[in-house]
């Protein structure tokens, strides 16, 4: 028992890596909320004036909500008068080449492991990257790689510039502006994010992955995604975020859209690792996110991975809507809080089409005394013939102050369907470990053994350059444990 | 249009009708108007509960009720024949009989048969005159007081069945509970409250079903609490196969003590809506608390089961399983919360929730929830919703059984799971060949 205490100890002592702030100068907007800063936003993107009104559509629309408080997690609610809305590194990216970037920034992207340098020189690398920081798009690699294939892959602001008839139809399709709380913020004060589209019948030779950063302080990042993928494409889109070690809580509000036309195949993939907070959860970033796509066509296939290690406070719910008939919607989910992290996070799963499957597996791990649920909906409607789902959403407790929750809704209102859910709570077993230390493998290495197979089959769905960092993340957040 | 005091449909003339029935009430011991003016209170700061709230989300029962009933009073005594009822009675029983009309204890239909020593019975309103400071003790014990529906009967019920069943004292016959609306006249609502005092080392069984007498509309509230002894064993039917005209609401709160065993089994049938609230509370170490639950649903009725165990103790165990086959337009609602505490170590909590739809268009909303706390616990729930296998047909038909005797034997054999749970044999028996019935139809 001492031996476990001290795992669990070494365990909530493992300090945040990624916790390094970059000196860069930062252009932002003066603090607070105001129809005035949406324009000034815009002014400064240089939009025009539809996305404006679109924009102030949204806020006057978020001003008649409400903060939502269902979610099982508790916090001290955001000040949006401040925070600030618009913060970008001072040295305007019109970058030619990478000599261009300040180095201070690079520095900062090779210390989270991404090397924008490297990944220029080894051609053979097959990953193509927006780097995203403050909310502003600071790089974007490979993009004449990609363009031969008529694949467009920029910022979202290069987007709104270059491919506004793109940007026009698809953004606020899936997540509209009115969705909910969050997502009304967004749309109102977003900043940058990435834009992807993947033309007819065209697969993706390469991974494409956006790094978030959010470094000034008392700033919000407030990102959005659109993915558009069209008839008969694919495309595997990896995601990931980190931020600096801060005393107050920052918010980060992101939205990302995914349509998925006939045939098309979209995988999307995100390690979540925002700063999650001191031991005695102090700071750290709200993480709250709204994610959905839209398989709108037949045989469209959407597949979300995540792997949440960081947030003080997460509520994201990355859902599908199978609307195409024989659509697939998966969902795999590693979920790990420790100390005072909360974590509120699932899916939806909306079957229209005929004939449609959805897969979820969600695994949860709570240590210290965090708080993690899981929270998803399978909703079967009327029309959707044959619909097939599949739920699984375990948990693993260690230690006695830390809980699992569970709360998924399960509607149907089709007799064709078949739906399943099961869930089990439980902490690793004493004849496990047992098993282990008889074969001369001893406590620590044989919780990593442990914990590692049971999410391997979430790991196993991510792209492999991103499986080898997700189990480094998470040997890092259980290290002493794990490590 | 009534004008709202508050919001979710109370109106003012509700208060004002509430006030004019208080007047009409015999004189309260001072206790238990302290308790009916907390619920009053309770109630009135929520109002009915509307589709926006989480617990009845799914099941928008007050907009339903609300312009057909009178809440706010209890309906008159009224004065049944046995022959009115006879058909509603479970046959070859051997049992104490309470029965209530509208509420209220009829003496002259009840009949009792275990010994003195064993258990007492009563009329609430009774054993309140008798004894109103154990009955305040008793109502003082009770923690859960959050449901609407449950702080509405608090505040105007004044009758139901008391048990008393006494220390180390095996109550050998099953006590019998008949509650009838009377609607033959006009629309008929009826508030009880039920309290089963069960000492330590106790043994009963409790039976309890509603039925309408009469085709106007009719709704019934109902709310038990039920006060486990340790080592005590109770268990406790109830059968909802009323009409279609008939709403009730059913709320039971057992409150378990140590090494006690309860054992709830909900078998619904008819009805036109149906809400039940189940929880348990378990205060000691060693108890184990089983709620079982079949919905065998038809036409436009639909049952709503919320239940809720709350382990606040190590080493206590609960079972939950809830079987529903939904045919025609019914609907179907499951939520069963397991809760288990920092302290409840060493906790066995198990939760199914099973699930065929017969028809299109039938609905079901499930949602089981785990909400732990204690890390060295077995936990876990499964939930399906999916129709009869083709294969498991063949292989009937294969032996040659008719297409539709081998669906009801499926679906039987489904329902048994569930039937199976029930310890009296004549009540089991009697469930079962309902069942067969309305299945081979």
């Amino acid at each position: 028992m001492s031996k476990d205490n001290e795992i669990l100890k070494e365990f909530t002592d493992s300090e945040y890596k990624y916790g390094f702030t970059t000196d860069i100068e930062q252009d932002a907007a003066p603090k607070g909320l105001s129809e005035d800063i949406v324009r000034f936003i815009s002014e400064k993107k240089e939009e025009p004036e539809w996305l404006l009104e679109w924009r102030l559509k949204a806020y006057r629309h978020w001003l008649t909500l409400e903060e939502p408080d269902w979610a099982n997690i508790g916090y001290e609610k955001p000040d949006f008068q401040d925070i600030i809305y618009y913060s970008a590194p001072k040295q305007k990216p019109e970058l030619e080449s990478l000599d261009e970037v300040d180095p201070e920034l690079l520095e900062t992207f090779s210390k989270l492991g991404i090397s924008l340098d490297e990944q220029k020189r080894l051609s053979g690398v097959k990953v193509a990257v927006d780097a995203v920081m403050d909310s502003v798009s600071v790089k974007t690699t490979f993009r004449e790689t990609l363009a031969e294939k008529g694949i467009i892959f920029c910022s979202f602001s290069e987007a709104v510039k270059d491919h506004p008839e793109l940007v026009k139809q698809y953004m606020g399709s899936v997540v509209s502006m009115t969705d909910n709380y969050y997502a009304a913020l967004n749309s109102a004060v977003f900043s940058d994010g990435s834009f992807c589209y993947i033309p007819k019948g065209v697969r993706c030779p390469m991974e494409l992955s956006t790094y978030f950063r959010i470094n000034a302080s008392g700033t919000g990042q407030f990102e959005r995604t659109l993915i558009v993928a069209d008839e008969g494409s694919y495309v595997s889109y990896l995601e990931g975020c980190t931020a600096p070690m801060r005393d107050e809580n920052q918010l980060h509000a992101a939205v990302v859209e995914i349509f998925v036309a006939k045939d098309a195949e979209v995988k999307y993939s995100t390690v979540q690792n925002w700063y999650p907070g001191d031991k005695e959860g102090k700071g750290g970033i709200y993480n709250f996110v709204t994610k959905r796509g839209i398989c709108d066509g037949d045989n469209a296939k959407l597949s979300w991975t995540q792997v949440e290690t960081g947030s003080a406070v997460t509520w994201k719910y990355p859902s599908c809507i199978l609307k195409g008939d024989r659509s697939i919607g998966e969902f795999y989910s590693v979920a790990v809080t420790n100390n005072y992290q909360q974590a509120d996070t699932g899916t939806k799963m909306i079957h229209i089409g005929k004939d449609t499957k959805s897969r979820i597996v969600s695994k949860g791990v709570s240590a210290g005394k965090s708080q993690n649920s899981y929270r998803g909906l399978v909703k079967v409607l009327k029309r959707a013939e044959n619909a097939r789902n599949f739920s699984q959403c375990d948990s693993l407790l260690m230690g006695s102050k830390c809980g699992a929750h569970t709360f998924p809704y399960i509607d149907v209102e089709n007799k064709s369907a078949h739906v399943e859910h099961e869930a089990t709570t439980s902490k690793i077993g004493e004849d496990q470990l047992f098993y282990c230390n008889q074969r001369g493998i001893d406590t620590e290495k044989a919780v990593a053994l442990i914990v590692n197979g049971y999410c391997k089959e979430v790991l196993n769905q991510l792209p492999m350059e991103f499986a080898v960092e997700a189990q480094k993340l998470l040997a890092l957040t259980l290290e002493g444990s794990v490590g | 249009m009534t004008q709202l005091v508050d919001k979710n449909m109370v109106t003012e003339e509700f208060l004002l009708r509430y006030n004019t029935s208080l007047e009409e009430r015999e004189q309260e011991p001072e206790a238990l108007v302290k308790y009916r003016e907390e619920a009053l209170a309770n109630f009135l700061e929520t109002g009915f509960p509307t589709r926006k709230e989480e617990e009845y989300k799914y099941f928008d029962i007050s907009k339903k009720l609300v312009d057909k009933f009178d809440f706010a009073r209890e309906a008159g005594a009224k004065v049944v024949a046995e022959q009115d009822f006879r058909q509603f009675l479970l046959p070859d029983l051997d049992a104490n009989v309470l029965v209530f009309v509208n509420g209220k204890l009829a003496i002259e239909h009840s009949k009792l048969v275990s010994p003195e020593e064993q258990v007492t019975i009563h009329g609430l309103a009774g054993a309140v005159k008798e004894d109103p400071a154990k009955i305040a003790d008793l109502l003082s014990k009770t923690t859960l007081k959050e449901d609407p529906f449950y702080n509405l009967n608090a505040s105007v019920a004044t009758d139901g069945a008391y048990i008393e069943v006494h220390k180390n004292a095996v109550v050998d016959k099953p006590i019998m509970l008949y509650f009838f609306t009377d609607s033959r006249e006009e629309k008929a609502v009826a508030y009880s409250k039920n309290i089963f005092n069960i000492a330590d080392n106790a043994q009963v069984s409790v039976i309890e079903t509603f039925h309408n007498i009469g085709n106007d509309d009719s709704f019934a509230s109902a709310s038990t609490e039920v006060f486990v002894g340790g080592n005590a064993h109770v268990d406790y039917y109830k059968v909802q196969a009323d009409n279609e005209k008939a709403f009730q609401v059913n709320s039971t709160h057992v409150y378990q003590g140590a090494d006690s065993v309860s054992n709830v089994v909900t078998v619904s049938l008819d009805g036109a809506m149906v809400r039940n609230n189940l929880n348990f509370v378990l205060n000691g170490t060693g108890i184990e608390a089983n709620m079982y639950g079949l919905s065998l649903l038809d036409s436009q009725t639909a049952v709503d089961n919320h239940t809720s165990v709350d382990h606040k103790f190590p080493h206590c165990e609960s079972n939950e399983l809830y079987k529903g086959i939904y045919d025609g337009k019914s609907k179907g609602v499951f939520n069963g919360k397991i809760f288990v505490r920092e302290d409840a170590q060493k906790t066995n909590a198990f939760q199914a929730n099973n699930n065929i739809l017969l028809s299109d268009d039938a609905t079901i909303n499930t949602k089981p929830q785990l909400e732990i706390w204690a890390d060295d616990v077995k936990c876990s729930h499964g939930c399906t919703n999916g129709q009869i296998a083709d294969e498991q047909l063949f292989y009937l038909k294969s032996r040659g059984i008719g297409a539709e005797k081998a669906r009801a034997m499926l679906l039987m054999a489904v329902a048994e799971d569930v039937v199976n749970k029930i310890n009296d044999e004549v009540l089991k028996n009697h469930i079962s060949a309902i069942i067969a019935q309305r299945l081979m139809k």
